[in-house]
């Protein structure tokens, strides 16, 4: 069956000031060849630490930014070089939900104004008692009070904002929704409210979900396969609670705070920061703190090697056969 | 003996509005206090109270009591006050820019706590920097002191405030958030680097936060806020193994962690209240599985339960005929 999504050799780079007042310019690479598929009703997260290329990544697949190099192909069909008329009809089925829903709902809109917008945009023509049934069928859906259709953003609390946004992306019916760290703004209580809903949601509309999130364990508790990036490249790929490969994916699970005192641990593996993008590195983007690099890292790029559904970039990570499964 | 930090029956208005209620904790030298609770708990105006910046949002201390040591704090004058905020209690905050100043050199900033509540010249003031610095393990620190702030990351700004916060040798040290701003390796390493201190030189440490992870990671003891209260408080293994609170329980619920399965997360149902809308009775009733009709009305009172372990829930406290 064709992905929803299949992502090829993806690029976004652009040129920033170099140093100094007379440097020249240096290329800086936000999303450095991505290459991977979205089979459909699958989560697949993308995770990474701040400046890792991730929300870049799902802008561009929305085509909210234009790619540099590569293609996206949205069921099959190229999308990358359409116009922006061409694409006007694709938009309805790719829709994106933010962290802040606040920002993508105007202040001044009730509810439900902002709940009719995208049939406006979409030109769907809908008369007063379908526009009602369609507000009504889209606040149940996502388990909203219909009488809130009347209120204004302000008077929602941070939560049930972030289902009216939900509750938007969703109106035209769309297969594929990207989220933007979406419950990185709410409290854990009401996080998990959320994604249960997004669960829900996808069992009952058939969905595939792109899911953005700098939380690895909110992302192996929600997504099927699990996209980890490192200064704009995909070091590995892999099932949700599968075990990582590669020394940065296990350098993260490592790091993550486990709510347990009994699982208390020291860190100290991975050293430093992720340094700047600037650098065009020949080799591995994270050799320069790996714990295990060795000379040919620095040197060669090692390329994402595996199947459709698990790949690792490195050039010390043991064959899938080798690994036990846990 | 005396805990180093002590606070009993804190209650704090804001005009009309009472963000704090009855709010009782105590730190001992080196141990680390886990302050915990979603937003509008009142973890953040408990750490401006004990700081004695609450008149500078406008806030007043209602009732009880905040004895540092032997010093009572509740109504201390500003002057003693001054010696001891920055000398021997000392706050980190969550954005290092607010406590950084944009247009000074940072090795100055982190002299200033030395030059001020030690008493140190310049360039011992500058030694006992250069010391910190590395302490908090910043490499090439006489490089680092020369810069901006702006030139520095996120992670390195965040061990700059926390050098900054011990240049006066504080005892105390009120985290608010402190690695909620960071990214996850860089987290962990802050958090490890805080740890070792705590234990090196016998800090009291309060960490304030939303992120029940952190806790267990890091904390001896915990209380767990709910609207301006503090529901339960115990060891930290207690609290994870063994909670007794409803609203405890059902935020550890709330937690994505390994070996869950879909469906398992359950979360709360509604929202925190905002501090114009407090329930009546126990404040978490309106959310609560188990609340009964005595909860809408009566504020429970803390109760302790075992050692160092005390909740406020009428549903864990005895009652008097049911007793076999």
């Amino acid at each position: 069956m064709t992905p929803v999504l299949s992502v090829r050799g993806l690029g976004h780079a652009f040129d920033a000031p170099g140093g100094g007042l007379f440097g020249g310019k240096r290329r800086f690479r936000a999303v450095d060849d991505v290459t991977f598929d979205l089979p459909k009703g699958e989560i697949l997260g993308v995770v990474g630490e701040s400046g890792c290329g991730k929300s870049t990544l799902a802008r561009l697949v929305m085509r909210l930014y234009e790619p540099t190099d590569g293609e996206v192909l949205f069921e099959g069909n190229p999308i990358t070089h359409l116009s922006r008329h061409e694409l006007r009809p694709l938009r309805r089925y790719l829709q994106m939900v933010f962290q802040d829903p606040y920002a993508s709902i105007d202040p001044r809109q009730t509810i439900a104004e902002a709940l009719s917008e995208p049939f406006e945009v979409q030109r769907v023509y809908l008369s007063r008692a379908e526009r009602r049934a369609e507000i009504e069928r889209l606040l149940a859906l996502v388990s909203l009070d219909p009488a809130m259709a009347r209120n204004h953003p302000h008077h929602l609390s941070g939560g049930q904002r972030q289902r009216v946004g939900i509750a938007r992306a969703l109106a035209l019916k769309p297969r594929l929704i990207a989220f933007d760290e979406p419950t990185a703004s709410l409290d854990v209580s009401v996080q998990a409210q959320v994604v249960e809903l997004l669960l829900r949601l996808r069992a009952e509309l058939n969905l595939t979900y792109l899911f953005i999130s700098h939380d690895l364990a909110l992302v192996d508790y929600l997504c099927d396969r699990v996209m980890v990036m490192y200064l704009g490249r995909v070091v590995e790929i892999l099932p949700s609670r599968a075990r990582a490969r590669h020394p940065y994916t296990r350098a993260l699970i490592d790091a993550a705070f486990v709510p347990d005192p009994k699982a208390r641990r020291t860190i100290d593996r991975v050293t430093g920061e992720i340094p700047s993008g600037f650098a065009d590195l020949p080799g591995c983007a994270f050799a320069a703190r790996c714990p295990e690099a060795v000379a040919e890292c620095r040197r060669v790029r090692p390329p994402l090697v595996g199947d459709g559904r698990r790949a690792v970039a490195c050039h010390l990570a043991p064959p899938i056969a080798e690994i036990s499964e846990s | 003996m005396s805990p180093l930090l002590g606070v009993r029956d804190l209650a704090v208005t804001f005009g009309a509005q009472r963000p704090l209620d009855d709010v009782g904790f105590r730190v001992e030298r080196g141990e680390i206090l886990g302050l915990v609770g979603e937003s509008g708990s009142g973890k953040s105006i408990t750490a401006m109270t004990v700081m004695g910046l609450l008149p500078l949002v406008g806030g007043r201390v209602a009732a009880g009591s905040i004895r540092f040591e032997d010093t009572e704090l509740v109504g201390l004058e500003e002057p003693a006050y001054r010696r001891l905020r920055g000398g021997r209690i000392a706050l980190i905050t969550q954005n290092p820019m607010t406590s950084l100043d944009p247009m000074v050199r940072i090795g100055r900033q982190v002299d200033r706590g030395a030059r001020l509540h030690l008493g140190l010249d310049a360039a011992t003031a500058r030694a006992r920097t250069l010391e910190l610095m590395e302490r908090m393990r910043i490499p090439d620190a006489a490089r680092v002191c020369e810069l901006h702030p702006h030139q520095l990351s996120g992670g390195m700004k965040q061990r700059i405030v926390i050098a900054m916060a011990l240049s006066g040798a504080p005892d105390l040290l009120i985290a608010d958030e402190p690695t909620t701003a960071l990214d996850v390796i860089v987290q962990a390493q802050i958090v490890q680097l805080l740890v070792e201190l705590v234990r090196e030189q016998r800090l009291g440490l309060v960490l304030i936060t939303h992120d029940m992870g952190l806790v267990a990671q890091a904390c001896d003891r915990v209380a767990v806020m709910y609207c301006g209260r503090i529901v339960e408080s115990g060891p930290v293994d207690t609290m994870f193994a063994a909670p007794r609170h409803p609203y405890t329980r059902a935020l550890t619920a709330c937690i994505p962690r390994p070996g869950l399965r879909h469906g398992d997360l359950v979360g709360i149902p509604g929202a925190v209240p905002s501090v114009a809308e407090m329930p009546t009775g126990c404040r978490f009733h309106p959310r609560c599985a188990d609340a009964m009709p005595t909860c809408r009305q009566h504020a429970p009172r803390s109760v302790a339960i075992g050692a160092d372990h005390a909740v406020a829930c009428r549903l864990v406290e005895p009652a008097p005929e049911a007793a076999p």
